[in-house]
């Protein structure tokens, strides 16, 4: 008997599993949003991401634009060896 | 119903499960239906849930001594303790398999529970491609393999656990393994699904990296594992043989290592794109390569006893349509797989990966060749010919000696091009002390080559890591003011993944120190002993008292007492023979005094008689630093893989921006993980 319970409640949990999310689906992460506004949202997280990540060798010292041709921080030039 | 019964419709509820991840999961990706996506998603944990009942009914009928199934009754008997009866889950095929799937299933939950929202882009199909692993398995264990499996006639013991595996080492050497070997799919689950998905590398570089370096670790500490085992079991005083079964594990571990080292040159500087993909990719493959190896008995020459059961044909067709996939996949997609970057010069940090790389890559093609030579032999020679240790010890050694010299460069030299002088400037200092450690060595018998070359190479490549912590710590000191433990430890955590792959490297050099040093000085005598005689040897003072004997559940054992004096230290051992009932050959029990230095291993052979005993005496150097290594190398991966996984993700790139640009206008420095250099 017991394992014949046993057999039900994997069964039922089985069931349940694949059925109740297929049921009670909801949108997750980024596909809730349009194309356009995914893709900007992305490019925005990939400035700010190499901003964090990029610093001018000379002092250490982060980059506030990707464009910057002097850091802001020190003056050192960025095109001219920075430091390197 | 019995609880057998319920262990195989656990299995087939499985299987099912499994078809409709990957069915409806290909189906999802067609048509980006989001019911079926979360439906998909949860019929990944649903399998988890049917695999993980499937082993605990297993382990109940283990624990219980169910021996009318046959996996029960093949792996334990009564007088097993319930730690072994718990172990014997692998010690056969069936359990294997299973156990296997589990794990697997287990990845696969998790991949689809908390990477779905994260990933979005890659994980619905990575989910039916573990998916589709997961039906081999599960296929496997309901039509080939099946653990659940009855026996004629109701016999009330079983035949008992290989004595050689009632071990403590040998309970956690295997999960290891296996969490480290088919933990190598997801890696490259997700790297195909990117690449078949065009996803951009800074999304699927972060997930594939942490997934291959968790896997990564568990497989080099079973590694480790497996020659600790080997160096308290098997009574020959060694740790590595070169054996088909351990070249299986090593070969895995190399293309991985490569990998690592790959993908970070694929993240900072967008090179290597394809032989980074094809790395991720081959890991996985050799490791279908490695279980054919250890499961169908092909080889003959390993001295590990996997009977072989017929999976093996399994594996190679499982390997072969992944082969398949996998280069279907990178043909299609090949335009996805051009670098961004050209290679500036030889001498700069990509040159010195992309050498770290082949030599890699080329050592496991030299184990590849080697372990399958008897079969190559036999084709084309007509005969089996076995390669042995010098074989191997030979064509990998220098080979290894060129990696431990890149380890120690590698750290000073610059991206894109470096100077020769600035190397040199920095590292004199790492040479002096290499050679000054070499020299020593060689007048304390480390006078081969490979010898004096393994210390002063190494010792090079620990000072040029240690320097490069000095220096972290230094610039922290004087930035803060603070101690300069403080300044070390501030400057570690702040930098979790540069410093702790810089202490992984580190750990591997430990180790290498300790594999020349056990090779070196070693000694090894065997004599026959009679009571109250003593022997000296290697500074021990070894008297023998006689034998005794002794009865434990399910064997009985004969000790050799010996009283052994090192200086002043004083202390008993006793090697041993254990009988145990339906083994025809008793399994050694070996003493060992462990010491950092030095190890005095003790085998007790036999005994002609008249309280005599026959007992080899080995004096092993330095194997400690391989265990130690060890233990720092698993703490040192835990740290890398502690780096935040935000700070983790590849540095965008502003050649990611324009495509076209070879090289970056501006010259700015990648930071190493969320933190600077």
């Amino acid at each position: 008997m017991i394992v014949w319970s046993l057999a039900f409640v994997l069964t039922c949990g089985m069931v349940g599993l694949v059925y109740l999310p297929y049921r009670s689906a909801k949108v997750l992460g980024p596909a809730r949003r349009s194309n356009t506004g995914h893709d900007k949202t992305l490019m925005e997280a990939d400035v700010e991401h190499a901003l964090r990540l990029w610093y001018c060798a000379t002092c250490g010292g982060h980059f506030e634009r990707l464009d910057q041709d002097l850091c802001s921080h020190c003056g050192a030039s960025i095109g001219d060896g920075g430091g390197l | 119903m019995t609880m057998a019964l319920l262990g195989r419709y656990a299995l087939l509820l499985a299987s099912l499960a499994a078809g409709y991840t990957v069915g409806v999961g290909w189906w999802t990706n067609r048509t980006h239906s989001v019911s079926l996506r979360e439906s998909v998603r949860g019929a990944a944990v649903a399998v988890a849930l049917a695999m993980t009942a499937a082993v605990l009914i297993l382990e109940y009928l283990f624990v219980t001594g169910d021996y009318s199934v046959q996996a029960v009754y093949n792996h334990t008997d009564r007088a097993l303790p319930i730690l072994y009866k718990m172990g014997a889950l692998w010690g056969g095929d069936s359990g294997s398999v299973l156990f296997w799937g589990w794990i697997l299933s287990l990845y696969t939950a998790f991949v689809a529970w908390r990477g779905w929202p994260r990933e979005g882009q890659m994980t619905p199909m990575v989910v039916p491609l573990l998916g589709a692993l997961l039906v081999f398995f599960t296929g496997m264990s309901n039509l080939v393999v099946d653990p659940f499996r009855l026996v004629p006639g109701n016999p009330t013991n079983g035949n008992g656990l290989d004595p050689l595996l009632q071990n403590l080492v040998m309970t956690i050497h295997p999960p290891a393994m296996y969490m480290g070997l088919i933990g190598m799919a997801v890696p490259a689950a997700y790297i195909l699904s990117a690449v078949w998905t065009k996803v951009p590398s800074r999304e699927w570089v972060p997930v594939v990296r942490r997934w291959m370096l968790f896997a990564w670790l568990f497989l080099s500490v079973a590694i480790v594992l497996g020659g600790m085992w080997a160096y308290m079991e098997l009574g020959w005083g060694g740790y590595w043989e070169w054996d088909p079964v351990e070249n299986a594990s090593l070969l895995p571990w190399l293309m991985a290592t490569a990998f690592l080292h790959s993908i970070q040159i694929e993240e900072k500087r967008g090179m290597f794109r394809w032989w980074t993909a094809f790395l991720g990719v081959g890991t996985f493959l050799l490791t279908l390569v490695g279980t054919y190896i250890t499961r169908s008995g092909v080889l003959k020459n390993s001295v590990h006893s996997f009977a072989g059961t017929g999976v093996g044909p399994y594996f190679v067709t499982l390997f072969w349509i992944t082969l398949a996939v996998s280069g279907f996949v990178f043909i299609q997609r090949r335009d996805t797989l051009h670098d961004r970057m050209t290679l500036d010069s030889t001498l700069s940090k990509e040159g010195i990966y992309l050498l770290l790389n082949a030599f890699l890559t080329a050592i496991a093609a030299v184990v590849l060749f080697g372990t399958f030579y008897p079969i190559i032999s036999k084709a084309f020679l007509g005969t089996s010919i076995v390669l042995t240790v010098y074989f191997f010890n030979s064509m990998t050694a220098p080979m290894f000696m060129g990696l431990i010299v890149l380890m120690g460069v590698a750290p000073v030299v610059g991206w894109r091009s470096a100077k020769w002088q600035t190397i040199a400037k920095k590292l004199w200092k790492s040479w002096g002390m290499g050679l000054l450690v070499g020299g020593l060595a060689y007048l304390h018998g480390y006078h081969s080559l490979l010898q004096f070359l393994g210390v002063t190479l190494a010792v090079f490549s620990l000072t040029s890591m240690a320097q490069e912590f000095y220096r972290a710590a230094r610039l922290k000191h004087v930035a803060t003011k603070a101690g300069w433990f403080r300044s070390l430890g501030e400057a570690v955590v702040t930098n979790r993944r540069r410093y702790g792959g810089y202490l992984a490297h580190m750990a591997f050099l430990i180790i290498v120190l300790g594999v020349v040093g056990s090779h070196t000085n070693n000694l090894s005598i065997t004599r026959t002993m009679i009571p109250g005689q003593t022997l000296s040897v290697g500074g021990y003072q070894i008297q023998y008292q006689g034998l005794k004997g002794a009865t434990h559940p399910g064997y009985q054992m004969t000790d050799a007492q010996f009283v052994v004096k090192q200086g002043r230290t004083t202390f008993t051992a006793a090697p041993g023979l254990s009988f145990f009932p339906g083994s025809a050959q008793p399994v050694a029990t070996v003493a060992i005094r462990g010491g950092l230095m030095k190890d005095l291993y003790m085998v007790l052979e036999g005994s002609p008689g008249h309280n005599q005993a026959i007992v080899q005496i080995f004096v092993n150097p330095m194997v400690a630093w391989i265990w130690i290594g060890t233990y720092i190398l698993a703490f040192a991966t835990l740290l890398a893989m502690g780096a935040p996984m935000g700070g983790d993700a590849a540095p965008v790139r502003n050649w990611e921006f324009n495509p076209t640009e070879r090289t970056p206008r501006r010259r700015m420095m990648p930071a190493e993980g969320s933190d600077r250099a």
